[in-house]
Formats: C-alpha cells, structure tokens, sequence
C-alpha cells in the first residue's frame, strides 16, 4: 500500500480542506506578521531578538487549537466516526491503517515547517528595520519546528486513537492542557521542581525552555542543549507503541446501518 | 465456474460472540463453499451483522475459529466513505486500499447505473448511497462477497441490477453470503439458507432443483417456537 498516495488522495479530495489549509496558510503568517508589528511598536521586543520572537510565535501558535491539532483530530476522528477505519482494516490491515496515519502525521508536519519558513522570511523581509539573519538561524527553526511539529500531531493522534470521536478528543485536550500548566505552575512554585515529563511540556521542549509553553522563551536547542530533551523520543515511541496496541487490541465499532 | 463447487471457503466452527455479558452468537457452525450463495435468514437482533463482522475480522471472536481461503470484499453498510468527497474519489481510495486499478471504478459504476460519479457522497440519497457501497463490494475479483441486506433502500431497478450481478458473479465462481428481510429474494437468488435465531443457527434449507420450499413458512413456523 502506497500509504502516501492513500492519505494525499483523501485529503485533496474534500473541498473543505483547502477552506481549512486557507486559514493556515493565509491566517498564520498574517497572524505572526501583526503580533510582531505590534509587538516592536509596544518595544516589546528587542530588536536582536526580533526573529526568535517570531519564531517561537509560529511554533507555539502552530501547536493550538486551530492549527496542528485540529488537522489531526478532525481528520482521524472523522475517520473512526463515518467507518473508514474499519473499512480500511478490512481491506488492508490495522498495521496499515495506523502507519498511514504517521504518513499523515508527517504531512502536516512538513506542511507547517514549509509554512514556517515562507512565515520567516516574511516577517525578516517586512521587519520595520533590517534584519540580518545567518542561515544557520534557519536551519535550527526547521529542526526545531519540524521535530516539534511532528511530536505534537503523533502526540494528538494518540489521543484520537484511544478516545475515537472529534468532542472527546477535543475536550480531552483542553482539560489535559489545562491541568497539566497548573500542576506545572503549582509543583514549581511550591516545590521548585519542574515537571518537565508532562505530555505538552515535553513536547514543547524542543524550542522553549524546560517546555514552558506560557513563556516566549525561544531557545537554540543546539548551543542551550538541555539533555532532557532526549526523553522527548522515548516519550513519543511509549505512546506510540501503547496505542498502536490498544487500537490492535480494543475492537472497532460494528459496521451497520 | 471453477471446478470443484464443493470446495470450501469459509469456515466458521464453535463461534460464540458477547456484548456486555450479552451472549449474540452462540457457537454458530457453518460453511461456505465456491461458487455458493448462502442466505442468512433471522429477526432484527439475531446476529447476522455481527456475524458478518466477525468474518470481515472487525470484531474478534469470543471462543470458535473462522477460517477463510480467499480475501473477502463486502458492503455491510453504507458507512466508510467520506460525505465532502465525490463519489468517483471515494471509489478511488478503495480502488487503491483493493489494490484495482481505475478502469474498475468504471466497471463497477456501470454495474449499478450509477451516473452520478461527481457528486457528492453526502449529497446521495440513502438508495444511492447503498449503490454506492455494492459497486465497491463488487470492485475487484473477490471469491467471496458479504452483503448485509443489500436491497434496503434500493429501487426496483436497482434490485433487478444487483441480482443479475449476484448471478453473473456466482457464474464465475464467486461465493456470497446474503442477508436480507426480503424472503422471495433470497429464494430467488440463493443455495442455501440459514435461519439464524437468539444467536444460534437453528435450521439449513438447501435449495433443491425447483428452488426452495417455501422459506417464509419455514421462517414463521421457527419463530413461533
């Protein structure tokens, strides 16, 4: 099974998605552009720090709600609520199913790297000063945005695999990114430890400081390693192999009318 | 049709099935052979559904086996296809997941009548739409087809249609297992049938030269036991 020709005919066929891939592609970068403009006029931002900023905007801005997580959710969910799962299982197998769906994961990940960069070199050519960036400075945003981008939406298909409809999933995402930034903040303050290990923070390391999403601290992973980082795949292959095993496991609904 | 119509299929030993402590199927034995058109006859709630989609491997058996020879195609509902997508694309990605290539999307429209290959799937009638699902059923040169009351919503055109399907397949030598409410179709079209209550397969007819004896009666007088 050619399991990338398989996902790009879904999802080019439905009309939709381009309404859904308009918002990105026109919504973010627009988005990232005003935040900055604002953001220099309120000297909210240093100017050495201009493309960071912007960075860590894309990043964090591509990892909620509207973007990323929804690509994935409304996608696999719609999947396992209209049967096509257990059509595709049918047919093909499990194992099948589930790897076309880190193809998918994939995708959209490379989507939004690709989108991230146009986003750069969008805010680095309309910057209200000149703006000298190395290329190295590029080549570390494409790391750190892919690598980020791809553990969010594996992280979101895990989700979606184990609750199997779109409002759980979403819901589920809000209450578990609600309480996981409070027991974050709460476990810091009064303990001054920093659970780092937690599902969103973890996966957020890979371009803000010990995963603290709530802070605009963009860093480069390379000159500030941070060996905490390296649990990050560990973390991701343990999710992935449980759920894989669960979906292996749990059985579908019925198909019946 | 192959030789050997007697050779088996599919196998189903001993198969017991359970929802929440509900027993649905309670050791269900039976047996397809090539080129054989089996009936499975029973009230809402009897198992059929299940049955099929314990031999489509979508649910997991509790105890028994289910053995096949042979990949299966079937349309057990009209679910599984994308309500934004137009019909020819939704047949494109199971043409793809059947490994076929195009020109049997278009052999399998054709098969149905269906003229309305870019519309949207979701813009269908609950008819079209099981139309739909048989074409793609029919996709592919499968040995054995499984259609869970295939004539639901359908037009008499439409019946007509998919039974001189079902009989030019079965001349090739493929195998199908039916269910259907719809008793004179199933006498029309079947060897075999199967009366499936509470779970259990409580009686086999096989058809004879002169077609069945009369299944309704058969029908009415084991659901009054």
């Amino acid at each position: 099974m050619n399991y990338l020709y398989f996902e790009w005919i879904k999802l080019k066929s439905r009309r939709w998605i381009w309404a859904l891939a308009a918002i990105s592609i026109v919504g973010l970068p627009v988005a990232i552009k005003v935040v900055m403009g604002v953001s220099y006029i309120n000297n909210e931002v240093a100017e050495g720090q201009f493309m960071e900023y912007a960075a860590f905007g894309f990043i964090s801005f591509s990892s909620m709600y509207l973007f990323i997580p929804l690509w994935i959710i409304v996608f696999i969910g719609t999947e396992f609520g209209n049967g096509h799962v257990n059509q595709v299982v049918f047919n093909a197998s499990d194992k099948d199913y589930f790897i076309s769906k880190l193809v998918y994961c994939l995708l959209i990940s490379l989507a939004y790297c690709l989108l991230g960069v146009i986003t750069m070199v969008l805010v680095q050519v309309t910057a209200p000063f000149k703006v000298m960036v190395s290329l190295n400075f590029y080549g570390v945003f494409i790391f750190q945005s892919f690598f980020t981008f791809l553990s969010i939406a594996l992280l979101f298909m895990a989700i979606t695999f184990v609750a199997r409809s779109i409002a759980v999933v979403f819901v589920s995402y809000f209450l578990l990114s609600f309480t996981e930034d409070l027991a974050f903040m709460f476990v810091k303050k009064i303990y001054d430890t920093e659970l780092f290990f937690l599902p969103f923070h973890i996966t957020s390391s890979l371009y803000v400081k010990g995963g603290e999403r709530l802070t605009a601290n963009y860093y480069n992973l390379f000159q500030n390693f941070d060996s905490r980082v390296l649990l990050l795949p560990v973390f991701l292959l343990a999710i992935l192999w449980l759920t894989y095993r669960d979906f292996t496991k749990r059985e579908l609904k019925p198909l019946s009318d | 049709m192959e030789s050997g119509a007697n050779t088996m299929l599919l196998t189903s030993t001993e198969v017991s099935k359970s929802f929440r402590k509900k027993l649905v199927l309670n050791k269900v034995n039976f047996s397809v052979n090539l080129g054989e058109i089996v009936g499975i006859i029973g009230p809402n709630g009897s198992g059929k559904t299940t049955l099929l989609n314990l031999i489509m491997g979508l649910l997991k058996v509790d105890s028994g086996t289910i053995s096949c020879n042979h990949a299966l195609s079937a349309a057990v509902s009209r679910k599984g296809f994308f309500e934004g997508m137009t019909v020819y694309d939704n047949m494109k990605v199971y043409a793809h997941l059947k490994k076929q290539n195009l020109s049997e999307i278009d052999r399998a429209l054709e098969l149905f009548d269906i003229d309305f290959g870019k519309t949207n799937f979701g813009k269908l009638s609950a008819g079209m739409k099981q139309r739909v699902a048989l074409a793609q059923a029919f996709m592919g040169d499968y040995k054995l087809i499984l259609l869970d009351e295939p004539t639901n919503h359908l037009d008499i055109d439409s019946i007509f249609k998919l039974r001189s399907a079902i009989e030019a397949r079965k001349k090739s030598g493929t195998s199908f297992i039916l269910t259907s409410h719809v008793l004179t179709e199933l006498e029309k079209l079947c060897n075999r049938a199967l009366f499936l209550f509470k779970g259990k397969i409580v009686k086999e007819v096989t058809a004879t030269d002169t077609g069945f004896a009369n299944l309704e009666e058969e029908y009415l007088k084991l659901s009054v036991k």
